[in-house]
């Protein structure tokens, strides 16, 4: 009897599996459609419109009419068009949201941006430039901006910014060097007259303190007048028309104009006398500076770390190549060029060999060891005789891309021809010879930006980008992106 | 039976309600040192360029502030003193001023007061007593003990900050120091500028004299720890 119970039980289990399935599996197609934009961050300086323009593909082009937008600024409905037209009216960062809905069964789908509301003088993400000109013997600093509009920057230029409650910036200006240590912007203006070398706020174009106060008891060297700076992380550095070094050591990083330069020079040699001629600054996360002493024809080495100001050693002990000029000793060849390379800590150098007449191209690695205060120096292989030098005159201005892949230079009787010249080929290519127009000065990029671009200064005072894409390049294209005219200009250089 | 109980408990309960007069910290002023009476002020003659040198005191006043310059008084505990009469000015009155919880009193040196050659270590024992506007406020801090003197000890200022930019302190490197800077106090001066005094003398015996020893017959420059250039 109880063996029956069980059989029926178990065949009233299986009773279970004859059910009928009821579900609905007639799925409706869902309109699909991907969002895109040209940048992942906009930026535009306040008081300024921009109008950011979505790339909608639609899987089905012809369901785009189904489709409704929104955008959202901050989490609060700001536009409900296609594309965003918003004026930047409070500095900061904005994260934007913008959705297409389906208007047939709200599905949303959502892409997000950056919108970055600056100073006109601080756009972010926009390639800029600092001008500086001598009008008459007065200081005067300009800017060109950009803006990205329609997948292209745009430029405009800004004349006379220097705005602290109308008093004049200075006069005698020398040169402009940009600094933006832990993300606070300035740039130093190093001019003879008036205030002298003053650091300027980028966002404010305001005055933040003199050069002269800066130093221990407020007191510059006697006859102070600066050359050149470096910024880093934990020491600055300035080079003094006197050939000395003035450091200072930055107790916290990130408090800017804390601590005093010392108004001692940095000793640099114990064993004999130097004058430094050049500073070559890396960027401000290195601690690396390449020093130029004239008075010996030599480099040597400047290691910061966070113990102290600044330690200037000579270069390392090493084995060159055949041919290679040692860096420690010239000898007899003239420095040409010296300027900062890639990758990080590398350095790209040009010298003359007066016995044939002839330059070389070279390039090292330069590395400072905080732990134990030394430096290691790899000397590269590809030390060359440049090609090109029967171009160069001695009017000759040069810019060398980073990777050490073109050098460009000016030529011609009259300096108005432009010049590149592929090292990995040996290939020079005129690129382009300018008419009543000579070169003054030839600036790269911000040295945190792509090599795309070389800035021309014309003696006439013509600021000029060109575009120097690998495309350009490849294509031979001569491409303006912008150009203005700033008068008797001294000095540019890349925000 | 239980209502008995309640009633004793309630008895005992007014046992507690006792009125203490516990004065208010309000009228009376009291002035103390802010150092302790153990924290001895050493002064050596050789480290100032000056025949009269004020040394500063620093007091601070326990109650409210003073509405107006108010006089303190100290005195030279004789009995503790050795110091020659001729070796310190005490002024007859002291004053705290108003509408401050702390101030400084300065107490005058007079090189004078030592005889040249001298090498007597003497003591100076100053002590905040009453008067009718100001009590002295904790024992411990109510004294101060100066040790004068015309011979060279280690300076204060020669702490384990300083020793970080110039090593152990000698004679003979300070002396050498005070040569190369003409500076001889470093008292009060932030990390930075002792940093950058330290350099100055470091800098100077590496270009200069850079087989100069030290009293261990080690090469000085190379035994101060400031580093840079």
């Amino acid at each position: 009897m109880k063996l029956k119970i069980y059989i029926l039980f178990l065949c009233s289990l299986f009773l279970y599996s004859c059910y009928e399935d009821k579900g609905n599996y007639a799925y409706a197609s869902i309109d699909e459609v991907d969002i895109s934009f040209d940048l992942a961050s906009y930026s535009v300086p306040i008081g300024e419109d921009i109008e950011i323009k979505p790339t909608l593909m639609f899987k089905n082009p012809a369901d785009s009419v189904n489709f409704s937008y929104e955008w959202r600024i901050g989490g609060e409905p700001y536009s409900t068009e296609r594309n965003l037209k918003y004026t930047g009216e409070v500095l900061g960062t904005n994260f934007v949201m913008f959705s297409v809905i389906n208007n047939r069964t709200k599905v949303r789908t959502i892409q997000e941006i950056i919108v970055q509301v600056s100073s006109p003088y601080n756009i972010a993400f926009a390639p800029s430039w600092f001008v500086l000109s001598n009008d008459g013997g007065k200081s005067v600093l300009h800017m060109i901006t950009s803006k990205y509009v329609d997948g292209e920057y745009q430029y405009v230029d800004r004349r006379d910014i220097y705005n602290n409650h109308g008093e004049e910036l200075g006069s005698d200006p020398v040169k402009l060097v940009y600094h933006a240590p832990s993300g606070s912007y300035e740039l130093l203006v190093i001019q003879r007259g008036g205030q002298k070398s003053v650091e300027l706020d980028v966002n404010s174009m305001s005055r933040v303190i003199r050069n002269d106060e800066e130093f221990f008891n407020e007191q510059p060297p006697v006859g102070f007048v600066p050359k050149d700076a470096y910024y880093g992380m934990y020491a600055d550095v300035l080079l003094g028309e006197d050939g000395n070094l003035y450091s200072r050591a930055i107790a916290n990083y990130g408090q800017l104009h804390q601590d005093p330069f010392n108004n001692n020079p940095m000793l640099l040699d114990p064993t004999k006398d130097s004058w430094i001629g050049q500073i070559v600054s890396t960027p401000a996360f290195a601690n690396e500076v390449l020093l130029y002493d004239e008075l010996n024809n030599r480099l040597l080495c400047l290691g910061t770390d966070f113990r102290s100001g600044g330690d200037v050693q000579e270069m390392p002990t090493v084995s060159y190549p055949a041919a290679y000029t040692p860096l420690n000793d010239m000898g007899n060849k003239e420095l040409v060029h010296l300027s900062v390379g890639e990758p990080m800590m590398n350095f790209n150098m040009i010298v003359k060999n007066p016995d044939d007449g002839k330059y070389y191209f070279q390039r090292f690695m330069l590395m400072y060891m905080a732990y134990n205060n030394t430096f290691m120096l790899i000397v590269g292989q590809n030390h060359k005789e440049l090609k090109c030098s029967s171009y160069f005159t001695s009017q000759t201005q040069m810019a060398i891309f980073r990777t050490g892949k073109y050098i460009f230079f000016s030529g011609g009787a009259s300096n108005n021809q432009l010049y590149r010249y592929d090292t990995s080929t040996d290939i020079t290519v005129l690129v382009k010879e300018f008419e009543d127009q000579s070169i003054q000065l030839l600036r790269l990029p911000n040295v945190m930006q792509d090599e795309s671009t070389l800035g021309v200064v014309f003696t006439n005072g013509d600021v000029v980008s060109l575009n120097m894409s690998s495309a350009n390049i490849n294509a031979n294209i001569y491409e303006e992106l912008f150009r203005y005219n700033f008068g008797k200009v001294v000095d540019v250089v890349a925000k | 039976m239980k209502y008995f109980i309640y009633l004793v408990l309630i008895g005992f309960c007014f046992q507690s309600c006792e009125k203490q007069n516990i004065k208010p910290y309000g009228n009376d002023h009291y002035v103390q040192f802010t150092k302790l009476y153990t924290d001895t002020l050493n002064c050596s003659f050789f480290f100032y360029v000056d025949d009269q040198v004020d040394i500063p005191l620093e007091i601070k006043l326990i109650g409210d502030v003073f509405t107006e310059d108010t006089p303190l008084s100290l005195l030279v505990n004789e009995r503790e003193t050795t110091a020659p009469a001729a070796l310190f000015d005490l002024p007859e009155t002291f004053t705290f001023s108003k509408g401050q919880i702390k101030d400084t009193v300065y107490l005058r040196l007079n090189r004078a007061g030592i005889v040249e050659g001298d090498k007597t270590v003497y003591s100076l024992v100053v002590d905040i007593i009453n008067n009718d506007h100001i009590l002295v406020g904790e024992p411990n801090y109510s004294r101060r003990v100066l040790m004068v003197s015309n011979v060279v000890t280690k300076p204060d200022w020669w702490n384990a900050e300083t020793e970080k930019a110039l090593g152990k302190y000698t004679l003979k490197k300070f002396t050498k120091f005070k040569e190369v800077t003409q500076v001889g106090d470093l008292t009060g001066w932030t990390w930075n500028a002792k940093r950058i005094i330290a350099l100055e003398f470091k800098n100077y015996l590496r270009k200069y004299e850079p087989e100069y020893t030290d009293e261990d017959g080690s090469i000085m420059w190379k035994n101060l720890p400031v580093m840079g250039s």
